[in-house]
């Protein structure tokens, strides 16, 4: 038996705090607690020294007299007044023993909050600062008060703590004192805790004991608990948080099963009773807990779609609701063996569906973060089946994320396949029952329990994909969730059924074929999820294998179509890697496309491929090699001489009936002169295809396109590269703009600088070469010759400048500058 | 030489699009040049219209060939196929057959495709619906009607139809006297006592 308690005595005396606006803190209590004890124990010693005014007063009214800023002036105040002639009359005893606040004190002391530190102006006048409002009183928690029984506790848990530190096994009689002095707090008349500050406290001193030893402090639950429902919403909420903290902590790491009326009977072992009985304490304080978080939820639901309403983020964060979810996810990310994770899903399922976005993504991250393991176990099992459920119900109505959930799944078909023979070998029972005494000494868990729980969620998984295919009316907005996860899962899909699935995905597609015109059709699904199908009706189709070979010519339409769609605007310019791959999965398949067909598609992707930056252009001319590779005579397009009938069709939806062939793939001389260098050389090596020249393996490596386009995409991805290098510019310029260089040098940069803006490169060189501070000179230059490519960076780096050599190379890489802008300017 | 009647034309475009479909509009809409259908001799004709207009200037009896023939009418008006129109059946097919190489010969000799044969198939395709046969590699070899739909086609025994053979390549070779003499004696037959026969019906 594990326990999860790790108790340290660092913390200890964590707790939660929050602040106005609601953001969780961790703050430390000791350091005040050990200062109101010195204080005490100063006035201890001190008592006979004191002054009459002090001699009266009691401990805790101290604890109440000695706070904020204005401590000292009060004290004036006091010694003034008992220096005064005393009207000694017996009455007037009681009250003097008592602390004095007269309402003129109070004024003085507000007064003097009021006024804030002067300002010096300008011209040396000083100027008194006052504020429309007081500051509050104690606006830190160190000068808290404290009351009688949070003192008690602080001195308590400061005994304890040296106890732990000490190592001395004094546990028992720490308990017996403990237990008195909870009776004693039960004698004591309940002294409810007014401030803030105070609760705080004892909600942190509940949790640090609870942690330091849960056995013995288990009944602190119900007291930390109690806190919860405090209509302080400040105090509600850390007592919620330490709550789910502390829980989190002490729950062991098996599932508590609660002992039947038959067990209950037998007699046990004072350990194991001991056990049982706090087994049950955390177990029942759990459950009250989660009751309580369900209940709280649901009342606090409308304010926080008000919250949501006004748009404000930052209030919606530290609304109640908020808390409750963000808790019970924590909850569930950390006990999902425990009991009742059931009802937390239950729960948070629920809440996907809340109007407040916020809300509903802490719970869909939640449940993404349980889904998202690579062992299966019965409580991912439960937490699909749920979901599965939700869909069904509404018929549909739910939040395309609810979807997305599933794709975080991770299910492969060894999980599918394990376990099978096992069971069949297995006839001897004695054998089994060894085999099995056998499992459990494993760590691991069996094959068929895998399979039987993978089994279960890919059915519900493939249950609810299928719903939502056939639903009627159709729910667009679920679909590209359930496309990936059709694309994702194909492998795992009975070919049984796929049939049904061509069928539903056809009809979702091409359901307009008959009323719309050719480019309408397909329109209703967006590029990625008509892309996700395709992927996902090619896999299952390379599943078969050989068995059943079809001609999937209406997924091809589809492909073919949403090309131009990719083109025409550049928010679907992340579609692209999907389009190629796609486009891989459907040309290079084993069978032998028409040559048509391919030609087709060549065409248009190199009109795609002049929309397009240079990087996907590049992975575009990747995938048009390929292709020119496996079907030599599509290499037509690239010969101009070529007799055909017909002409080229370009906007007609399919790729056979484009007539491509009649056409020449003349953009290869557009991408050719395109100012991306690698581009160029890309282009002129497909252009190069028209004869078959065979390429040794070393040469044929070294070409840029017969890279896959993958690794072309994020190769020469510019965005990012731009990201990262744009700064570094920055920063290197205003450090020798900052006072490195002397005013002259200065002068020499930015002029050097404004003359390669304007394309004058001799002024700049000079310029830079009359500049003798090396190093600054050579940032220059660094930063002019990436702008003229990448090679120039190489280099210079290459080479270590001395001062003198600068200038030879100034002179270079302005030349080579130069040509390349001039090799530029003529293309 | 004349062009086709509503009611041939009807018959001629009804047949056609049991094989391509909608595509029929390619035919008759093409960006390139303006193409129609012509009848001589009960046998229809597939030309540009420039070539109609030339042709127009032979003698009707003399007149033994124009265009590319898509087929011609029986005596009892039902219009059949000649495998001469393969070509633009294959550009513009709709559903396709495509038998591997071993059954490739046997299909050119004019038998059925068996299920043995059958290479690929494209997905949906129903049950008596006219197909374009192709090689594994693309080239079209003729035509025919499918015997079973693509589902049911999974679970035949190999030795079952799949294709019923209409029109195949091999008929260039095999009937290449015929195909000059049938034009011989469809000769024989004028032109103007099919037409009252039309008019009668």
């Amino acid at each position: 038996m594990k326990r999860r308690s790790s108790v340290g005595s660092n913390d200890i005396s964590k707790y939660y705090s929050i602040d106005e606006e609601g953001y969780c803190k961790a703050s430390y209590s000791s350091k005040n607690l050990m200062l109101t004890r010195e204080d005490r124990s100063f006035f201890k010693k001190n008592k006979h020294g004191a002054s009459s005014f002090l001699f009266n007063s009691s401990l805790d009214e101290l604890g109440e007299q000695t706070k904020g800023k204005n401590q000292k002036k009060k004290k004036k105040e006091l010694d003034k007044e008992n220096d005064a002639p005393v009207k000694a009359s017996r009455e007037e005893k009681d009250y003097e023993s008592k602390p004095r606040q007269s309402k003129h004190w109070e004024e003085e002391a507000e007064k003097e909050r009021k006024e804030g530190l002067p300002i010096k102006l300008p011209d040396g006048s000083l100027k008194k600062v006052r504020r429309e409002k007081a500051i509050p009183e104690d606006d830190t928690t160190e000068h808290a008060p404290l009351s009688r029984k949070a003192l008690k506790k602080a001195r308590r848990a400061h005994e304890q703590a040296k106890k732990q530190g000490e190592g001395e096994p004094e546990k028992e009689d720490g308990e017996g004192e403990e237990k008195q002095e909870e009776e004693e707090e039960n004698v004591e008349e309940p002294e409810v805790p007014k401030t803030q500050d105070e609760k705080k406290l004892i909600i942190a001193e509940c949790g640090s004991a609870i942690m330091k030893d849960p056995e013995a402090n288990i009944s602190q639950l119900s007291s930390l608990h109690s806190f919860c429902s405090d209509p302080d919403l400040v105090v509600a909420k850390l007592a919620i948080l330490s709550e789910t903290a502390v829980f989190s902590d002490i729950i062991p790491g098996y599932r508590i099963r609660l002992p039947t009326q038959k067990e209950k009977e037998m007699k046990v072992s004072k350990e194991v009773a001991k056990q049982r009985k706090y087994e049950a304490a955390i177990l029942k304080g759990y459950q009250k807990f989660l009751q309580f978080l369900e209940g709280y939820g649901r009342k606090v639901e409308n304010k926080a779609k008000d919250l949501a309403q006004s748009g404000d983020d930052a209030a919606v964060r530290g609304s109640m609701l908020y808390i409750v979810v963000m808790s019970m996810a924590s909850l569930l990310k950390k006990l999902p063996h425990f009991n009742f994770a059931k009802n937390i899903m239950q729960s948070l399922i629920r809440r996907l569906e809340s109007p407040v976005d916020l809300i509903a993504d802490a719970a869909l991250s939640a449940l993404k973060e349980l889904v998202d393991q690579s062992i299966l176990n019965d409580t991912v099992a439960e937490c699909v089946h749920m979901i599965a459920n939700v869909v069904k119900e509404r018929g549909g109505k739910v939040r395309p994320q609810v979807l997305s959930v599933f794709l975080k799944l991770r299910i492969s078909s060894e999980m599918l396949e394990g376990g099978k023979k096992k069971s069949k070998q297995k006839q001897d029972e004695e054998e089994e029952d060894l085999e099995n005494s056998l499992a459990e000494g494993h760590a691991t868990v069996a094959k068929e329990e895998v399979k039987r729980v993978a089994t279960g969620i890919l059915e519900s998984v493939l249950n609810t994909y299928f719903r939502v295919l056939k639903m009627q009316p159709i729910q667009p907005q679920l679909l590209p969730p359930v496309m990936e996860g059709l694309s994702r899962f194909a492998h795992l899909i009975n070919i049984d059924f796929f049939s049904d699935l061509l069928q539903a995905i056809k009809a979702l597609m091409i359901a307009e074929d008959d009323a719309g015109s050719e480019e309408e059709k397909g329109a209703r699904l967006s590029v990625e999820s008509s892309l996700h199908s395709v992927i996902c009706v090619f896999k299952c189709l390379h599943n078969q294998g050989e068995v059943w070979d079809l001609d999937l010519q209406d997924f091809y339409d589809v492909l073919f179509r949403s090309i131009p769609r990719i083109a025409s605007s550049p928010s679907e310019l992340g579609n692209v890697s999907l389009l190629l791959e796609a486009l891989r999965m459907t040309l290079f398949d084993l069978r032998q496309l028409s040559t048509d067909r391919v030609a087709g598609f060549v065409k248009r992707l190199l009109d795609l491929s002049l929309h397009v930056p240079p990087q996907h252009a590049m992975a575009i001319l990747s995938l048009v090699r390929q292709l020119f590779t496996r079907y030599p005579k599509a290499r037509r397009l690239l010969d101009t001489e070529h007799a055909c009938v017909g002409i080229y069709n370009p906007e007609v939806g399919n790729a056979e009936l484009s007539n491509a062939l009649a056409s020449t793939a003349w953009e290869m001389n557009l991408l050719a002169c395109s100012y991306h260098p690698h581009q160029q050389t890309a282009a002129t090596e497909v252009a190069g295809m028209t004869q078959e020249n065979t390429l040794d393996e070393d040469r044929y490596r070294a070409l840029i396109t017969s890279k896959p386009f993958e690794s072309l995409l994020k190769q020469y991805d510019s965005t990012k590269a731009r990201r990262r290098i744009q700064p570094s510019y920055q920063a290197t310029f205003s450090a020798s703009l900052d006072g490195t260089l002397r005013e002259e040098e200065q002068e020499l940069l930015l002029q050097a600088l404004k003359a390669r803006n304007g394309n004058d490169h001799c002024v700049a060189q000079k310029n830079l070469e009359n500049l003798n501070n090396s190093m600054c000179a050579q940032d220059v230059m660094s930063f002019f010759n990436k702008t003229a490519g990448v090679q120039a960076v190489k280099q210079v780096k290459r080479q270590k400048l001395s001062s003198q050599k600068t200038n030879a190379v100034i002179g270079k890489a302005a030349i080579k500058n130069k040509t390349t802008r001039k090799k530029i300017s003529r293309k | 030489m004349r062009g086709l009647t509503e009611e041939e034309t009807k018959i001629v475009f009804e047949k056609l699009s049991t094989y391509i479909g909608r595509n029929i509009k390619h035919l008759i809409d093409r960006p390139d040049e303006e193409y129609c259908f012509r009848l001589q001799k009960e046998r229809v004709y597939y030309l540009s219209v420039a070539l109609a207009n030339k042709a127009q200037h032979a003698d009707k009896k003399l007149l033994v060939h124009m265009g590319t023939c898509f087929g011609k009418f029986t005596k009892s008006m039902k219009f059949r196929l000649h495998v001469t129109a393969l070509d633009y059946l294959a550009q513009f097919a709709k559903y396709k057959v495509w038998v591997k190489p071993s059954s490739e010969l046997s299909f050119v000799y004019g038998n059925n495709v068996l299920k043995a044969g059958l290479g690929r198939i494209t997905e949906n395709t129903p049950q008596h619906q006219g197909v374009v046969v192709y090689s594994m590699s693309d080239i079209p070899l003729g035509f025919g009607v499918t015997a079973r739909s693509t589902q049911d086609c999974r679970k035949l025994p190999a030795t079952d139809v799949v294709v019923f053979h209409q029109a195949d390549v091999g008929e260039y070779l095999r009937e290449e006297e015929t195909f000059g003499k049938k034009h011989k004696r469809d000769n024989s037959q004028p032109d103007n006592k099919r037409n009252k026969r039309v008019k009668s019906e």
